[in-house]
């Protein structure tokens, strides 16, 4: 409960703070915008790594991501919603139009089909905690879309349900049942590597 | 299908320790993001009241202005096109 309680507060303090500097980062203060990425940019590189067809991309949506965060901060209303919510939302538009360029592309031939596991394990990588993320990137990965779209933005935004169905402009109820689908699944996937019996 | 709380949450936490190990680098993010907004990235746009502080009164304004050129602008036209006939001795 104690750590709950915790959990909570240290969220509201991120939602505050957040909110602080889209105020700062709307008058152009640059400053503002590293702090920004400081506090969402891990996040959203993660997002983006775990949605995007070719993986390689990331950094670029990433970059993507805060520069249109810049050009439009004067456009984010705290009354509609959290920072967070429409930092992702911007995110996970992005990683559609980069995933629907990318299908275009191989279907007409110009592009060759991505490796879903990259970057390629390296000796160094096939250990340890490096191990459980290519495990869990693979199970993530063999999810549907929508279903890793939504537990990605609980996992790496530590987003609510509510913000969930906010980012993704769907009912909280859809939402919820996204996430259900997403653990079960990601359960059978992961079971099925002998790893997480929860 | 319904959902077990203790049960999520102690996947999402598995599943987010793993991600830990995930390689980003925030720093080189933060620095390509502002060296492309120092050699000119996508300009700051300000909110419209900012930079029309003038509300309705200025559209009014702007929209009527749009009019008179738009109603001014084929009389112009016209009147060079007679000069153009006048200066080439006529039809």
């Amino acid at each position: 409960v104690a750590l709950n309680h915790e959990h909570a507060e240290a969220a509201l303090a991120r939602r505050y703070e957040a909110e602080t500097l889209m105020i700062a980062l709307a008058k152009g203060d640059r400053l503002a915008l590293a702090r920004l990425i400081t506090l969402f940019g891990r996040g959203v590189q993660i997002f983006a790594a775990h949605h995007l067809i070719v993986t390689a991309d990331a950094d670029d949506i990433a970059q993507e991501t805060f520069l249109r965060v810049w050009s439009r901060a004067g456009q984010f209303d705290p009354a509609k919603g959290a920072v967070s919510t429409w930092v992702y939302r911007i995110v996970v538009n992005l990683c559609i139009d980069a995933n629907r360029r990318h299908r275009l592309r191989r279907f007409i031939g110009l592009e060759a089909a991505a490796d879903p596991l990259d970057p390629s394990p390296t000796p160094e990588t096939v250990i340890g905690a490096r191990r459980e993320l290519d495990r869990t990137t693979k199970a993530l990965r063999g999810l549907p879309e929508r279903q890793r779209r939504a537990l990605m933005l609980r996992l790496v935004a530590d987003q609510s349900t509510a913000e969930i169905a906010q980012t993704l402009s769907i009912s909280s109820g859809a939402a919820e049942q996204l996430l259900v689908r997403a653990r079960a699944s990601l359960r059978q996937r992961l079971d099925t590597q002998g790893e997480y019996t929860t | 299908m319904t959902s077990n709380p203790q049960a999520d949450e102690a996947l999402d936490r598995k599943i987010a320790e793993a991600l830990d190990a995930f390689p980003t680098e925030t720093a080189t993010l933060s620095r390509a993001v502002l060296s492309q907004l120092a050699e000119g990235g996508p300009p700051h746009r300000l909110p419209l009241s900012n930079s029309f502080p003038l509300g309705l009164t200025g559209g009014a304004l702007l929209l009527a202005a749009a009019a008179a050129g738009y109603a001014v602008l084929p009389l112009i036209g016209s009147f060079e096109l007679a000069l153009l006939i006048l200066s080439t001795g006529g039809l």
